[in-house]
């Protein structure tokens, strides 16, 4: 049970509802949605990201789950199995995912993508020779898309393992437009 | 030195927002994302905006986040909003991710939400004992904003560390309006 209550779905702003209508009505929304002031613009990277991002969404969710397996997040995990799948990762590349050490079984560049993650969600920086791996398959407006895409799950992940909402039976994030 | 040349032909949208926060050398290197980078400002916004944690509250933790995540890019951009906002010599020394919170003089809720800070950012999990207790001293809206810029700011401290984005010397950070236009 979440330790901050959710918002009811028919208590949302507009804003906030036509969101959850496109995206989902998922628990993590009902939950930010406590803070009005923040949530629209918030949501409306969540939007930017999905919609307006280059990734594949193969790669995006490769760079999420390893991001929610990394921070321990139960609901991130369990939402971004079912979208992963979607996106065409397999059962074995998921459990892959999983590992404590390096992550086995992935050609480039998502070897090099999740290297990267890896290295920076760990250590909270990375090595000049890890940044130029990674450069050296991201031109500069992917690379800098990757870090947005690390930042919003690495912080989110934090606000998840201290509100701890349950994860949603049925709902899962709509990622299309 | 910052890991990638800054951005240098951006979008007029994605222009008006580094425009409006100053042109940090932050946001001239996260500029080439595009789309995400405009959507990651207005996020930003409307965390600076918000008068629901008080900026002194909202620095003291943005700080303490950035002492944790060791990212002394943040630590030299918040420290002078910080003295703005009357955090003192002994607070910020106390901030440091070596420093005694105990000693930093905090008035009781601070030193809760600081506490709360440092355990989430140090194991990214929080005993709920403690997140109860910041919730009866700052309710469930304020609670939430504070979890949100413990998010915003340690997510972009990565960025900053990943990209050793050097410290601003001739730009100054502008604090956005919530109705810029």
């Amino acid at each position: 049970m979440s330790r901050i209550p959710l918002t009811p779905v028919e208590s949302l702003t507009p804003t906030a509802r036509d969101f959850l209508r496109r995206r989902g009505a998922l628990n993590v929304f009902r939950l930010l949605a406590g803070a009005p002031k923040v949530f629209d613009g918030w949501s409306a990277m969540v939007d930017a990201q999905l919609d307006g991002g280059s990734f594949s969404p193969r790669l995006r969710e490769l760079v999420i789950l390893r991001i929610a397996h990394l921070q321990r997040c139960a609901y991130q995990i369990a939402q971004h199995t079912d979208v992963g799948r979607a996106a065409g990762i397999s059962d074995a590349e998921i459990s892959a995912l999983s590992a404590e050490g390096p992550v086995p079984g992935f050609a480039e560049p998502e070897n090099t993508v999740l290297i990267f993650v890896g290295e920076l969600c760990t250590t909270g920086t990375v090595t000049q020779e890890t940044f130029a791996a990674t450069r050296a398959v991201l031109d500069e407006a992917r690379l800098t898309e990757l870090l947005l895409l690390i930042s919003l799950y690495y912080g989110l992940a934090l606000v998840l393992n201290a509100a701890e909402p349950d994860i949603d039976d049925q709902a899962r994030l709509e990622t299309s437009p | 030195m910052t890991r990638i040349g800054y951005c240098a032909t951006m979008p007029d949208e994605v222009r008006k927002l580094a425009a409006e926060r100053g042109n940090l050398n932050v946001y001239r290197a996260l500029a080439h994302a595009g789309p995400p980078f405009a959507g990651w400002m207005l996020a930003g916004r409307a965390a600076l905006t918000s008068k629901v944690v008080p900026a002194r509250l909202r620095e003291l933790v943005i700080l303490r986040t950035g002492h944790l995540m060791r990212c002394p890019y943040e630590i030299a951009q918040h420290t002078p909003m910080a003295e703005g906002v009357g955090i003192g010599s002994r607070q910020l020394r106390a901030l440091a991710a070596d420093g005694r919170l105990a000693d930093g003089g905090f008035t009781p809720t601070e030193l809760t939400v600081l506490e709360m800070t440092t355990e989430l950012v140090t194991t990214a999990s929080l005993t709920p004992a403690l997140l109860d207790r910041v919730r009866e001293s700052l309710g469930d809206e304020r609670l939430l904003e504070v979890l949100m810029i413990i998010n915003r700011w340690s997510g972009l401290a990565l960025m900053i560390n990943a990209l050793d984005v050097d410290i601003d010397t001739d730009t100054h950070f502008s604090m956005p309006t919530d109705d810029p236009h």
